[in-house]
């Protein structure tokens, strides 16, 4: 057994000294080596373009990805420039000639790998190569269609920009730019996907951020081992700390390029993916699920009560199926007289129990959601339509379920919309505690209560606790959790999040 | 390093759990002592306190100063049974509450166990979980006492001020011996204080006066009011929230914070229990091994301590819990500190 795992590993060895080899592989000076490299690279492609010309005596070819580049530039300032460049005599300068006098574009990087020169080609440069010269010119004439900027779908805000981020990493670091004019924010951008090689940027403000947690996250994102990465959530669990088991993310995720700018000033990391509308967040609390962008327009009086309406709306979406199944099936006497008859009445006629009845209206509801969301828009509202008449009047008319249990479902569901972010661990939550509810009455909803809890204290977001500043209990929980205090107050006590208490010893910890 | 943490986070945890186990358990099980009898005893104990973590406080002023660690491994495996034996303690008298409130149809043990999971489950995740659990749970307790306080304010009756004075001086003394009996989180302190960081003992003496006090007043208004429906009972508050129809509703906010406080405490207690194989165990195989037997001693304790009462009463009759707890909380602290001391100084000579 040890000599076949032993054996399985030098073969494992032997294919990763291959890979680095291939990764490896330098230019020739042939043209036609080049081109044939590259050509078996990309295993004869169809949309590998390479246009081979002479100018005068030397042989350039000029490969590009078709539709990825900008052919009117191509033209005016690669190729047109080209035929008029004299032929040097010196072939050490010739590369250096074309890059500094003959194109007319800004973004020209000299590169002598085939790995390099894969990597170019595919992010939309244009390649040069010359007959005779190792070294090729990377040029950047970017050109593919992509999606004008739009307002964010699912970030909505009643007042603030209507911008949301796109796919291009450009573009969106171009958003950034422009609503934080400062040189302390910094960009940098790293690769990752084995086989997509997706750019990813990361980031942050020179002075807010702390370089501990710069240093970890950019190591874990090192050590992202995925072959692809198509969307924000492939790499959310290579950014989470290691733990159990939760429902709960550590990482933020938002569509909001304004959210982004004021994360970054509290001293958060952004990560941006190239291809992919949104950013990821880190370090993330447990308690920004609660704040949003119109908290911080709107009054401080009514965004503290919006934040509480947030706090109630969230346990109650949790917990009231739990609570109603609980109290129905072991206490019923725990219920106002006109409520309890109201309750008796109904389970008396219906055929299900109560903790049944309400997981069945639950799970029927979370397939209508589902089938609702994944449909053609009109064949969506024809879906909540049929749903919403067949559940709501037919089943309960026809004695099927009963419309209390139908009244709770309905309030808890409306309330786990209120915190999109968190509707799924609310949507999988209310499901658990409905089935303890139902097993062990009061007793079993405090206990998995109690495990919840303890799940989200025992987290950490990159060291900071995640229920952070509400325990341990910080001065900011004052100013920004439990209230929204007002812009004076916050910009006076502005705190990093690397401050917050608890992340002292994680901090010590980091930077031992 | 990574056991750090803050003296605060800990208070809340060590006085959570305290004011938990006075509400909720204040020892009228067997003896059906006045209610009132508890606030003289109260008012002495929260003067006494300031003595009783002076070794704790000591030690762990001086502990980074020294050059071996303490507490000695001898001294971590008997510190690690006492703790085996609060828990045990805990989980029965959770059970005989899970008992006396749960209908039909539920088994008060299945209940138990689940507990018994979920602090173990708590455990596990960590010292600063569970000091950050506790400290939710604190603030949650003081937010639903609001509402319930308000509600008993409804009924309150002024006269009951002067009750004060009722009970008699053998009630009070029974009364303190309870309280001290239930201090274990004194010996918690004087374990957790070696991996505890902060204004240690300025936070313990503000922590502990301000539950004490809290406890006071609660007691003056809930006890005023609600006095004849306590008289002879098992479990006053739960027994005030069933009997007083304006809180019969409240019943499942007990239930809950009684809940959450067990498992804080049982938490605090199984984390210390788990930690303490580091000190007296010798490799990590050694430590994995004990935390086994430990596992399962403490599963295997809690049934024997449900099932068998004559075992029950053999180990937690008043005298052998106060005995015990004395001997955790107060002499053993003192005398490791003075053996401290001593070698010490044998070591500087």
């Amino acid at each position: 057994m040890y000599e076949f795992i032993a054996s399985v590993l030098r073969l494992y060895d032997k294919g990763s000294e291959a890979a680095q080899k291939k990764t490896s592989v330098s230019m020739k000076d042939s043209l036609d080596e080049n081109i044939n490299l590259i050509k078996t690279e990309f295993n004869n492609s169809e949309d590998l373009t390479i246009h081979i010309m002479r100018i005068r005596t030397t042989r350039i070819a000029i490969i590009v990805i078709d539709n990825m580049v900008n052919k009117d530039i191509l033209a005016n300032c690669v190729i047109k420039p080209l035929f008029h460049k004299e032929i040097n005599s010196n072939p050490e300068e010739y590369i250096s000639g074309i890059s500094e006098e003959v194109l007319i574009t800004d973004d020209i990087t000299k590169i002598n790998k085939l790995e390099e020169v894969c990597t170019a080609i595919l992010s939309g440069f244009a390649v040069i190569a010359v007959d005779g010269f190792s070294e090729l010119l990377s040029v950047g004439i970017q050109g593919f269609q992509t999606r004008s900027i739009s307002e964010p779908e699912s970030d909505v805000v009643q007042r603030g920009s209507r911008e949301g981020f796109v796919e291009s990493l450009r573009t969106n670091i171009s958003m950034l730019r422009r609503k934080i004019k400062s040189p302390k924010l910094c960009f940098e951008t790293m690769t990752v996907g084995n086989i997509s090689r997706t750019d990813v940027g990361i980031c942050y403000l020179r002075d807010a951020v702390s370089d501990s947690i710069l240093k970890e996250l950019k190591c874990r994102l090192r050590n992202v081992d995925l072959d692809t990465v198509l969307s924000a959530g492939y790499l959310v669990p290579y950014l989470e700390d290691r733990g159990g088991v939760s429902p709960f993310r550590t990482v933020g995720v938002t569509e909001r390029p304004d959210t982004v700018c004021g994360k970054l000033t509290e001293g958060r990391i952004a990560v941006m993916i190239d291809g992919v509308p949104s950013a990821l967040i880190v370090p993330y609390l447990f308690g920004e699920y609660f704040q949003t962008l119109d908290d911080y327009s709107n009054r401080p009086y009514f965004s503290v009560f919006t934040r509480w309406l947030k706090f109630i709306s969230f346990l109650v979406s949790i917990l009231l199926p739990g609570i109603f199944t609980s109290l129905g099936t072991f206490a019923p006497e725990m219920f106002p007289t006109l409520l309890l008859n109201k309750i008796a009445g109904s389970i008396g006629h219906t055929p299900l129990s109560l903790t049944a009845e309400t997981i069945l209206i639950l799970l029927v509801y979370e397939i209508m959601r589902e089938s609702g969301l994944r449909m053609p828009q009109p064949l969506g509202y024809a879906v909540s339509i049929v749903g919403g008449l067949v559940i709501g009047d037919t089943a309960v008319s026809a004695g099927l379920i009963g419309a209390p249990t139908l009244m709770v479902v309905a309030v808890s569901a409306i309330c786990s919309y209120i915190i999109p972010n968190l509707y799924a661990p609310a949507a999988i939550l209310r499901l658990a505690f409905t089935v303890c509810g139902g097993i062990a009455g009061i007793w079993g909803v405090s206990a998995l209560f109690a495990v919840v809890l303890i799940n989200i204290c025992s987290k950490t977001s990159f060291g900071i606790p995640y229920t952070a500043p509400i325990s341990p209990l910080g001065a900011s929980a004052f100013r920004d959790i439990f209230i929204r205090a007002g812009w004076k107050t916050l910009s006076a006590h502005s705190e990093k999040v690397q401050d917050m208490p608890g992340a002292e010893n994680k901090e010590d910890e980091r930077n031992d | 390093m990574t056991d750090r943490i803050s003296a605060v986070q800990l208070f809340i945890l060590l006085t959570a759990g305290k004011l938990a186990g006075l509400i909720l358990y204040p020892g009228v099980t067997d003896t059906y002592v006045s209610l009132f009898s508890f606030i003289p005893a109260i008012i002495i104990y929260s003067m006494m306190v300031y003595f009783l973590i002076i070794p704790s406080s000591m030690r762990n002023k001086i502990s980074g100063l020294l050059s071996a660690r303490y507490p000695e491994r001898w001294l971590s495996f008997f510190f690690s049974l006492y703790f085996m034996y609060m828990v045990f303690l805990r989980l029965y008298r959770f059970y005989r509450f899970a008992q006396l409130n749960t209908t039909e149809g539920l088994s008060p043990l299945f209940i138990t166990l689940f507990i018994l999971t979920a602090a173990v489950y708590a455990a596990t995740s960590g010292s600063e979980a569970v000091a950050r659990f506790s400290g939710f749970v604190f603030f949650s307790f003081l937010i639903c006492s609001v509402p319930l306080i308000y509600l008993m304010l409804q009924t309150f009756d002024p006269g009951s001020l002067t009750a004060i004075s009722k009970g008699t001086t053998g009630d009070t003394v029974w009364c303190l011996q309870e309280i001290i009996s239930e201090s274990d989180d004194l010996a918690l302190m004087f374990i957790l204080s070696s991996s505890a960081s902060g204004k240690f003992r300025r936070t313990a003496m503000l922590w502990n006066t301000f539950i004490l006090i809290s406890f006071l007043f609660f007691l003056i208004i809930v006890g005023g009011s609600v006095i004849d429906y306590i008289e002879g009972t098992d479990y006053p508050i739960y027994k005030i929230t069933d009997s007083a129809s304006f809180l019969q509703r409240t019943a499942p906010v007990f239930v809950m914070i009684t809940i959450l406080c067990i498992i804080c405490l049982i938490s605090a207690e199984l984390y210390v229990v788990m930690k303490l194989p580091d000190n007296f165990a010798f490799s990590g195989k050694q430590k994995k091994f004990f935390i086994i037997i430990i596992a399962a001693a403490v599963y295997g304790g809690a049934l024997l301590v449900i099932f068998f009462s004559g075992l029950r009463d053999a180990v937690y009759s008043e005298k052998v819990r106060f005995i015990i707890t004395m001997l955790f909380s107060l002499v053993v602290p003192l005398i490791s500190f003075a053996v401290m001391i001593i070698k010490e100084r044998k070591v500087r000579a």
